[in-house]
């Protein structure tokens, strides 16, 4: 027992002169652990991704699905030709835009030929709405004018038509333009403005003659040959 | 059986960038790994270095550690030994070299402390153990490790190792009481 407990005393007496030996300096404590509790806040800023990995999988997800319903809705509208009262109307502009910066200089003026046809489409159906609602008014005994909404729609699809026909006159003006792709853009666009007559029109029609005519495109010998085979 | 270390908690947060955590782990391990590198290496500057090295390591490698399998004060004492081992692998031509010097440099520093020099003479007896008595001895007698953690740490039966320390302490009683 007295030899277990010197033993002891003797343990202690070694732990002890260790314990001396071993203790590191206060101030290396502090800086190394200042150091380590840095890097381990540094850490938490760096892994925010492998912090929230849901997260990021969500908003790639969310991010996929907005990509693919908007490509999917500015298709729809496109291939459908919705009228400028349909919702989806802005995606067809946006199309009509995006086909027109991917494409040749030939392919251009056929778009922007067909966009103007579209234009005045979109001023046509939006004029007949109107119309039928006036009568519709008018049966119900309201005295209603055209709406300014509609009234503003309608001006700005026929400016719309107007830089189309420009945008179209400005490509056909390129001479590495063949002299028919030219003078089919003209006679179309002319074609075009005389099934929709409206005085709103006439300058346009105008600037396309001056226009053609200057390319050297004689617009008013396809007229006349036009108007005889009319009459015969 | 494994045993349930409570650090593991503590390691789990570390992962996600937890400062508390950090301090907790710092204070717990820093001093007896450097009283290891200390009774190992016998030069404060480089177990001080070595000490820093180990903690930086286990901020780099803590992704690693699984919380469920894993056991963190195992872990880190593992990090520990294979900084101590890997020292001597790359410094060992240097350290040799060095030793003379640094001794002196210690005895002259402790000159007046009987304490360090009987310090010394321990470490001098207990280099020429086995390894496995010597890493006992530095994690229980300088380390001042619990049963419990030197259990974690080697792997071994809380039993066995108060058998294997009782026969350590048997065989340094002669020396001690010289």
């Amino acid at each position: 027992m007295i030899n277990f407990i010197k033993e002891q005393l003797v343990i202690r007496r070694l732990k002890k002169y260790f314990r001396e030996y071993t203790q590191p300096d206060r101030a290396f404590l502090k800086s190394a652990k200042l150091r380590f509790v840095t890097i381990a806040e540094q850490k938490s800023d760096i892994s925010i991704q492998a912090k929230h990995p849901r997260l990021w999988k969500y908003a790639t997800v969310a991010i996929v699905a907005i990509f693919s319903m908007t490509s999917g809705m500015i298709v729809f509208a496109d291939v459908n030709n919705v009228s400028a009262t349909n919702p989806f109307y802005n995606f067809k502009r946006i199309s009509e835009q995006i086909r027109i910066g991917l494409s040749s200089s030939t392919k251009q003026i056929e778009l922007h030929q067909i966009f103007a046809h579209r234009r005045l489409e979109e001023v046509v159906k939006l004029e007949e709405n109107n119309l039928e609602i006036n009568k519709k008014d008018n049966q119900n005994n309201i005295d209603k004018p055209i709406s300014s909404e509609s009234k503003i729609r309608i001006d700005k699809l026929n400016k719309d038509f107007e830089d189309e026909t420009e945008a179209g006159l400005d490509d056909v003006q390129d001479p590495k333009i063949k002299k028919e792709v030219r003078q089919k853009f003209c006679q179309d666009i002319l074609d075009t403005i005389k099934k929709q007559p409206d005085n709103r029109r006439d300058h346009v029609a105008d600037r396309v003659k001056i226009k053609c005519d200057e390319g050297g495109i004689d617009t008013k010998q396809e007229q006349g040959k036009q108007q005889e085979q009319k009459e015969d | 059986m494994a045993i349930k270390d409570p650090f593991n908690t503590h390691a789990e947060a570390l992962q996600k960038g937890d400062t508390h955590s950090a301090e907790k782990i710092f204070d717990h391990f820093s001093k007896p790994i450097y009283a290891f590198f200390m009774a190992r290496i016998r030069h404060k500057e480089t177990a001080q270095d070595l000490t820093q090295e180990v903690f930086l390591k286990v901020i780099k490698s803590i992704d690693q550690f699984n919380r469920e399998s894993g056991n963190f004060t195992a872990w880190i004492w593992q990090i520990t030994r294979n900084s101590a081992i890997d020292y001597f692998r790359l410094k060992k031509p240097t350290y040799l070299a060095d030793l003379p010097n640094e001794g002196i440099n210690i005895t002259e520093e402790r000159a007046k402390s009987d304490e360090s020099s009987k310090v010394r003479e321990i470490m001098d007896i207990v280099e020429k153990f086995s390894t496995e008595e010597r890493e006992l001895f530095e994690l229980h007698f300088i380390a001042d490790m619990s049963y419990t953690d030197l259990a974690r740490v080697t792997n071994k039966t809380e039993s066995a190792l108060r058998v294997a320390i009782h026969r350590l302490r048997k065989k340094l009683i002669p020396y001690l009481n010289k």
